[in-house]
């Protein structure tokens, strides 16, 4: 592998999702950067519904119309703007180039066809396959790589005859058929319990370095961000709060919600009564308060927290955290 | 290691095992049971009606007004040439039974095909676009549904000129609405599962989606809904022909083999039982059918193990 500074791959810059309803603009996401270089690990954590699943259906720009709306930003994949790209252009980077796991693998795959039709699929779409005892082939092959056993015997079967975590792994063979770039895994393990969940994140992990694919993962699960990704962005009410290093993040959360999330963590071997929470709610997305959108549920709480949302303070190499606190420390 | 192979061996076995029995044990499975009487009264009649020149001892049109209103042979005046009887114009009951019965399986299954592929391309386009495209269809099939069938079977026949093809249209027509609601409501759950996220995501187009990914599991659906509606298309038919709206003489239908009857139905009561009989038989046989067919495709219900 090489070190050092890389182009990087994927390039998210100021992107704008929102959604038009009848109670309001939702701002779903709303000025999210950040960048991925080849190989790369990142994590995406939040609260449900802070923007990370709409981030994510942003870079494949399969976000839900005519309600949402990807109204301003660039995303760059090895330098081309993706959002300047038509439909059918959009097509040929989705599953070839860019693709996705979702959460839940017992609906993930189509009832009515066999495995190994729905992993030659992505072969057949783009044209990577040849012949078609060459994608037979190229499907016992992934399935080997996601270590489904007997592979080639289990062509022809459906998918009730597998358990979850099979099926999480033929999903995500059908997610690597194409040798993508950038794998997005939104919550792949929500699903799983949890011996399974360790199988599966270490595979995925194996599967990274195999072919060398850069992974979002988007998780609400701080042991799944620490253990695989080297970068975690942080996300709250539709903008990235803090980000950084893990380890930095980890053991010098900088943001007060960062820090929240790290103690509402259960620990072994601690004597608390009760779980550390965040008080309140997460906040209603179309009504967001001016100023920053944590304020109302921060206990550092200040004056000039409520009038503007505050600036990024860069934090060590490549991370920054968005939090007057933070601001005012670094100026002093 | 040792255990990953071996467990890696059971399931290559157990894999092997499902594959022995596979295809052809299946089909014979599902068709072992199969209930006896709707599969024998629809068999007979698709042989009536693919063999009707080959098995009606009489020239269905052949009028002979001095062998006329002639009993079953079993009553008085009946003979065995003419096991059914005769008409008011002398021709054989039993071979218009044979010929209508090629008229019954003609527009039973045109018309299902035609209203089938009308009613579920529309429906659903209408659920998987939705918005305007929705609305617009799903209104017509509302406003459509409030007219009384045998109305606009009016109408319609009215426009265009009687007979078989008139038939199948009107049919097509009427029943198409039936197949895109329930179409329309199978896509709205479907299009939402994680699969259809997952083929966006493989990069599928809209229409690969629509016919690759959610055509297949509607299939089932549309089979059953299909035998369940052969019966009422029968009678619908019958109806039509009762109308002399449907099938015109020379030819002949059950439909129209009623209508004939019912000036004579105090002197030959012959007339219009046998065709009635022969619509309730294979009205019930096709209901019955479906709802085999609805027990053995749902997956919920399935008795054996596939």
């Amino acid at each position: 592998m090489i070190i050092g500074p890389k182009e990087p791959l994927l390039v998210v810059d100021d992107l704008k999702t929102y959604f038009f309803t009848r109670q309001g603009v939702v701002r779903a996401v709303d000025g999210v950067s950040f960048s991925l270089t080849e190989g790369e690990t990142l994590g995406l954590v939040g609260e449900s519904g802070c923007g990370k699943s709409v981030t994510a259906l942003s870079i494949l720009r399969l976000v839900p119309e005519p309600a949402g709306r990807i109204v301003g930003g660039r995303i760059l994949f090895q330098g081309e703007n993706l959002l300047e790209k038509s439909e059918s252009q959009m097509r040929q980077f989705r599953g070839s180039r860019i693709s996705m796991i979702l959460q839940d693998p017992l609906t993930s795959l189509n009832p009515v066809f066999t495995i190994g039709d729905q992993v030659g699929g992505p072969f057949k779409y783009h044209r990577r396959g040849g012949e078609t005892r060459d994608i037979t082939q190229k499907v016992v092959d992934v399935l080997k790589r996601v270590r489904i056993p007997a592979a080639a015997s289990r062509l022809k079967d459906y998918p009730h005859l597998f358990s979850g975590g099979m099926r999480q792994r033929v999903v995500g063979a059908m997610a690597i058929a194409c040798e993508p770039r950038v794998l997005i895994a939104d919550e792949p393990t929500t699903a799983l319990d949890v011996t399974i969940e360790a199988q599966f994140l270490q595979l995925l992990k194996q599967i990274q370095q195999e072919i060398g694919v850069a992974l979002i993962l988007i998780t609400h699960n701080l042991g799944i961000v620490a253990r695989i990704c080297r970068r975690v962005a942080v996300m709250y009410a539709g903008r990235i709060v803090e980000t950084g290093n893990v380890h930095r993040i980890f053991e010098n959360p900088a943001h007060p919600y960062t820090k929240g999330l790290m103690d509402s963590v259960p620990r072994l071997g601690e004597k608390k009564q009760r779980l550390v929470t965040i008080p309140g709610q997460p906040p209603d997305m179309s009504t967001l308060p001016p100023g920053c959108s944590f304020w109302p549920r921060c206990e550092y709480a200040q004056e000039i927290c409520r009038q503007e949302y505050p600036p990024e303070s860069r934090l060590g190499e490549d991370g920054y955290v968005r939090c007057w606190l933070a601001e005012k420390q670094t100026q002093i | 290691m040792e255990y990953g192979a071996r467990s890696s061996n059971s399931v290559k076995d157990t894999a092997l095992v499902f594959e022995r029995q596979r295809p052809r044990n299946r089909v014979l499975q599902m068709l072992r049971t199969a209930p006896i009487f709707p599969s024998v009264i629809l068999l007979l009649m698709i042989v009536a009606a693919i063999f009707a020149p080959f098995m009606s001892p009489h020239d269905p049109a052949a009028i002979d007004l001095e062998l006329k209103l002639m009993p079953p042979f079993w009553q008085e005046g009946g003979t065995s040439a003419y096991l059914l009887g005769t008409d008011s114009l002398g021709r054989d009951v039993l071979s218009r039974l044979i010929w209508g019965a090629r008229v019954s399986v003609i527009v039973g299954l045109l018309a299902i095909v035609f209203a089938g592929a009308l009613g579920s391309v529309l429906g659903m386009v209408a659920a998987y676009f939705g918005g305007k495209v929705d609305a617009i269809i799903m209104r017509i099939a509302d406003i459509q549904m409030s007219v009384p069938a045998l109305v606009l079977a009016l109408i319609l026949s009215a426009v265009l000129m009687p007979g078989l093809k008139t038939v199948i249209i009107v049919i097509g027509i009427v029943y198409w609405t039936w197949y895109a609601r329930i179409i329309r409501g199978e896509v709205l759950s479907i299009k939402e599962r994680d699969f259809i996220a997952l083929a966006k995501v493989a990069g599928c187009s809209r229409i690969r989606i629509l016919f690759a990914h959610i055509l297949p599991n509607i299939v089932n659906t549309l089979i059953v809904l299909s035998t369940l509606q052969l019966g009422s298309v029968i009678i619908y038919e019958a109806s039509l022909s009762f109308m002399g709206l449907g099938v015109q003489p020379p030819s002949t239908s059950w439909g129209l083999m009623l209508s004939d009857g019912r000036g004579y139905m105090t002197v030959a009561w012959w007339l219009m039982t046998f065709p009635g009989i022969a619509i309730m038989l294979v009205v019930l046989a096709s209901n019955l059918l479906g709802d085999w067919l609805r027990d053995l495709l749902d997956p919920k219900r399935r008795q054996f193990k596939l």
